[in-house]
């Protein structure tokens, strides 16, 4: 195991999470062509330079409810929203492809001593929740008097677990199952043949193994071989 | 990023309201060291529907097999106490022999690094008492019971072959010197070399009739088995990477560091 971060050395510590949303069809227009966006922020009040990426930094606007952690790996859910977004870019968030985009939320610890030093071990970058975007909306709220309107982004996120539990292929003890990855092999054919099928094991030779309908051998099948 | 850009200047603005180094973030007087434990594992591993024998009055017994052709098959990790699936079976025609295959599980893919996993056969257990085997490594010899008291009772009556990755690769059990070393479709009698078990983990067994000893069909035949992919990360790479029974996710999509 790496260096852990000693928390013994400081009484006490800041932190900030740093989102990281990968859009691959991230669209300002409904005509416009999709592109691939690094959707990067944190809430942070200063810019966040973090792995090669810089954050944009968007403090109070971000919000993110807490998710829990258990020994097992469980299926998981947070909401992140995003408030103040101006309407004349709402347009973003409407054209682009937003639902299954990938969304990487990471915790930053600093030293509230030095503030904006980041601290020097391996344990002051913890993931916060690793998922993908399983729905989202838009909410629009307009003060009429006092002449402004405010937009927030709600992204309802899932964790890899979830994704997981949901969606995996198997194989089945069929013939057609086997044949899919493996169109030669034979092993499987047999299965269906075998149901209901009775051996008379330790029977008298002349009392044969039957299926209810026909007498054994089938062929192709098991049943009695000499 | 637009949009962000344009909430940067409105941040600003509660910047300016609200500077303070210590509106950073929330103070924080622990970490939380989060890890998985293995037993998540235990999720992937699906319960077969097994078929169970029947019996009828007169001379022999009658034993039913209804393998279900929708049973998925499982994908063990680490280690475990399984089953399997029956999903072939013949009896000799004096009736006095039966042979089954019994498919244990999914050979699994490689490591991160890019190592292949392996999996082993530890132990058998028959009415849940384990079972040893003669020199030839496949043979029944003694059965012992949890007190560690040991009978011979199922002595020469029962020969278990287990495989690993298809039916050309016979494997023994870790227990044991020795081992079969022939194809699994040169055991079973009316296979051939088609029946080639591809990237399956299976035994072969072999039943000989003796109502002595009260051998009379294949009754809760129980493996240990153990696959050397146990570690989260090994595991959640291979699950969500393996088009065959896994996610399928693409390998670019997945960071892996």
């Amino acid at each position: 195991m790496g260096t852990q971060l000693n928390l013994d050395s400081y009484p006490s510590l800041l932190a900030n999470y740093t989102v990281q949303w990968t859009c691959p069809e991230y669209l300002t227009t409904p005509t416009g062509i999709p592109q691939h966006e690094e959707l990067l922020f944190t809430d942070d009040i200063y810019p966040l330079e973090r792995d090669g990426f810089t954050f944009t930094p968007v403090g109070k606007l971000l919000s993110i409810t807490p998710s829990t952690s258990s020994i097992r790996g469980a299926t998981n859910s947070i909401t992140l929203t995003l408030s103040g977004i101006p309407d004349t870019e709402i347009g973003a968030v409407l054209y682009s492809n937003i639902k299954g985009n990938i969304v990487r939320i990471k915790r930053y610890l600093w030293d509230s001593e030095t503030a904006q030093i980041q601290l020097p071990s391996v344990g002051s970058v913890q993931g916060r929740f690793f998922g993908y975007i399983e729905s989202y909306s838009v909410d629009d709220d307009y003060d009429y008097y006092g002449r402004s309107q405010t937009v927030s982004l709600t992204l309802n996120l899932n964790s890899w677990v979830d994704y997981l539990s949901n969606n995996f292929n198997a194989r089945q003890t069929n013939s057609e199952s086997m044949k899919e990855n493996f169109p030669d092999d034979t092993s499987f054919d047999r299965v269906s043949a075998l149901k209901d099928t009775e051996f008379n094991f330790g029977a008298p030779r002349s009392q044969a193994t039957t299926n209810g309908r026909t007498t054994r051998p089938i062929s192709g099948s098991g049943g009695v071989w000499v | 990023m637009s949009f962000l850009n344009a909430m940067k200047g409105l941040q600003q603005k509660f910047q300016d309201k609200e500077v303070g180094a210590n509106n950073l973030g929330k103070l924080v007087s622990h970490s939380i060291i989060s890890r998985f434990d293995s037993n998540f594992i235990n999720q992937f591993i699906v319960a077969p529907n097994q078929g169970t024998p029947s019996q009828q009055p007169g001379p022999g017994k009658k034993i039913t097999l209804n393998p279900d052709t929708q049973n998925y098959i499982p994908v063990i990790y680490g280690s475990a106490y399984t089953s399997g699936i029956i999903t072939d079976a013949t009896m000799s025609a004096d009736n006095l022999t039966m042979w089954y295959c019994i498919t244990i599980s999914e050979k699994t893919g490689t490591f991160i690094d890019g190592t292949d996993s392996t999996f082993s056969f530890k132990e058998v257990y028959y009415e849940g008492l384990r079972l040893t085997f003669k020199d030839d490594g496949y043979t029944v010899d003694l059965a012992i019971d949890d007190d560690g008291n040991t009978c011979d009772t199922y002595s020469g009556l029962m020969e278990i072959y287990p495989f690993s990755i298809d039916s050309d690769e016979p494997t023994g059990f870790t227990t044991e010197s020795a081992q079969n070393n022939l194809a699994a479709y040169d055991l079973m009698p009316h296979w051939d070399i088609y029946d080639t078990m591809s990237e399956l983990n299976f035994v072969i067994v072999k039943v000989k009739y003796n109502a002595d000893a009260e051998i009379t069909s294949l009754e809760n035949l129980q493996f240990k088995v153990e696959n050397s992919m146990k570690n989260v990360g090994d595991v959640m790479y291979d699950y969500s990477t393996n088009t065959r029974y896994g996610a399928g996710i693409p390998e670019d999509d997945l960071e892996i560091s």
